[in-house]
């Protein structure tokens, strides 16, 4: 059988050697689309994120990668928000500056409340309440890194959460065919590679 | 819910070419193997995160990138930061297109500060870990930053240190004691209690780690985030399981 490409998102920020090894030894090839005549129409997308939301978002748009998300995905292509890839879906952010993401979900990103025990950024392996009933909510770590999470409008589209403090932070989100993860599920051992096979294999 | 403290196990690999080394007070180079192995080993025990220091700036050689860095990000799915001689932004970038996660910053950052709060810009404050090698003045009875793997006295106070970087956008301090690195008789837990009281990003207690009961020592009467360890671990003196087991029954959030 040959194997199916997954597209993702390469707009020069940040770590995709490792998602893209992860792809890659789940039994995917991975196309990376610097540019919008890169994406293989039909094909998965996956974004990730690393750095802050106003220079994702500014080199998303240099690069028209932006337009080309949300042209695609409205035709029903599955995409899947890597950390910061998922913080990108929501309208606005707060982190620096407001700034405009791609609108894909309802939502607003905002900075995490931090205390003595509950430092920010958020950083370390937590286990996840899941909706989903393939991952025991007791046994499961998720490796998180953030200073900044999602409040969304809908709470319907959250499909896992973390409590950190006082923050309820939603982990997991998915809206017909739009996925994200806040976690990094290519940092996350075992429990990472079984989330993002479910994705890919979806 | 009672909130748990997260407490996180980091294997420190100091690391030239592609070789696992070692060395006391930072002394002394030793080769242990090759850091490959190790690396990998620390990984399918169940390590929570790896850190790789190049304390003698071999950093940037392909040595370091391809047979090493690049090759050990492949196949390792947790969290590794990189550090050692890196200068510039570019570097940083190279290093996180290898596989890495965090860069710790150390000498480039006490030269110019202003590096950290580019860097956070970029990639991310997460992404930027202040490195400390801090040693014991005992005149003032403080302590002082120290570069050069501990071998050259900034003069620089470690506590106006700390409020600099914090400032300036850093996301996690890993703090080594020169006085106890590669002693095994413990970490230096005056230090950190000192530190934990103005600190508000993740601290990584860091030198001195020999036995389990240091980890626990220190988790139990610090308020530190993790602790990196070096020596205990290449000779096989604490089992990464066996360290994990010993917190079973304590009040941490710990990955098993």
């Amino acid at each position: 059988m040959k194997k199916k490409y997954i597209n993702i998102i390469d707009y020069g920020v940040g770590n995709i050697f490792s998602i893209s090894k992860s792809i890659e030894s789940l039994g995917y090839n991975c196309n990376f689309v610097k540019k919008p005549s890169d994406l293989l129409k039909n094909q998965k997308i996956v974004l990730p994120g690393v750095g802050s939301f106003p220079e994702c978002k500014k080199l998303l748009k240099k690069k028209k990668l932006d337009k080309i998300i949300i042209d695609e995905t409205n035709k029903g292509t599955l995409l899947l928000g890597v950390c910061i890839g998922m913080q990108l879906l929501m309208d606005f952010s707060f982190e620096l500056k407001k700034t405009k993401g791609l609108g894909l979900i309802k939502g607003t990103v905002e900075k995490i409340k931090s205390d003595k025990i509950n430092k920010v950024p958020n950083t370390g392996w937590r286990q996840v309440n899941f909706n989903n009933k393939n991952f025991d909510n007791k046994k499961n770590y998720f490796y998180f890194v953030h200073s900044y999470k999602v409040r969304l409008k809908d709470k319907k589209n959250q499909t896992g959460f973390i409590k950190y403090g006082k923050n309820v932070i939603p982990t997991s989100i998915k809206k017909n065919n739009i996925y994200g993860c806040q976690f990094h599920p290519e940092k996350s051992g075992i429990d990472g590679m079984k989330f993002l096979k479910g994705f890919l294999d979806e | 819910m009672k909130s748990l403290r997260n407490f996180r196990f980091i294997s420190r690999l100091d690391i030239k070419d592609e070789y696992l080394i070692k060395s006391i007070n930072f002394e002394g180079l030793k080769k242990v193997g090759l850091a490959k192995d190790y690396a990998l080993d620390y990984y399918n025990n169940n390590i929570d995160e790896l850190f790789y220091i190049d304390g003698v700036s071999t950093l940037f050689n392909k040595k370091f990138i391809k047979s090493f860095l690049r090759m050990t990000c492949e196949k390792i799915r947790i969290p590794v930061t990189v550090g050692g001689g890196i200068k510039t932004i570019n570097q940083a970038k190279k290093i996180l297109k290898s596989g890495a996660d965090k860069i710790a910053i150390n000498t480039a950052a006490v030269k110019n500060p202003e590096i950290i709060k580019k860097l956070s810009e970029l990639i991310g404050s997460q992404s930027v870990v202040s490195y400390i090698e801090a040693k014991k003045n005992n005149v003032n009875q403080t302590w002082d930053v120290y570069v050069n793997n501990g071998k050259e006295n900034t003069g620089i106070n470690i506590m106006n240190w700390i409020e600099v970087v914090q400032k300036k956008g850093a996301g996690e301090l890993l703090i080594t004691s020169v006085d106890n690195e590669g002693t095994e008789k413990g970490f230096d837990y005056e230090l950190y209690e000192k530190i934990a009281n103005i600190v508000e990003i993740p601290v990584i207690a860091n030198g001195g780690c020999g036995k389990i009961c240091d980890v626990i020592k220190i988790s139990e009467n610090v308020k530190v985030d993790g602790v990196a360890i070096s020596s205990a671990l290449h000779y096989n003196k604490i089992k990464i399981d066996d360290l994990k087991n010993s917190f079973k029954k304590k009040p941490f959030n710990i990955r098993y």
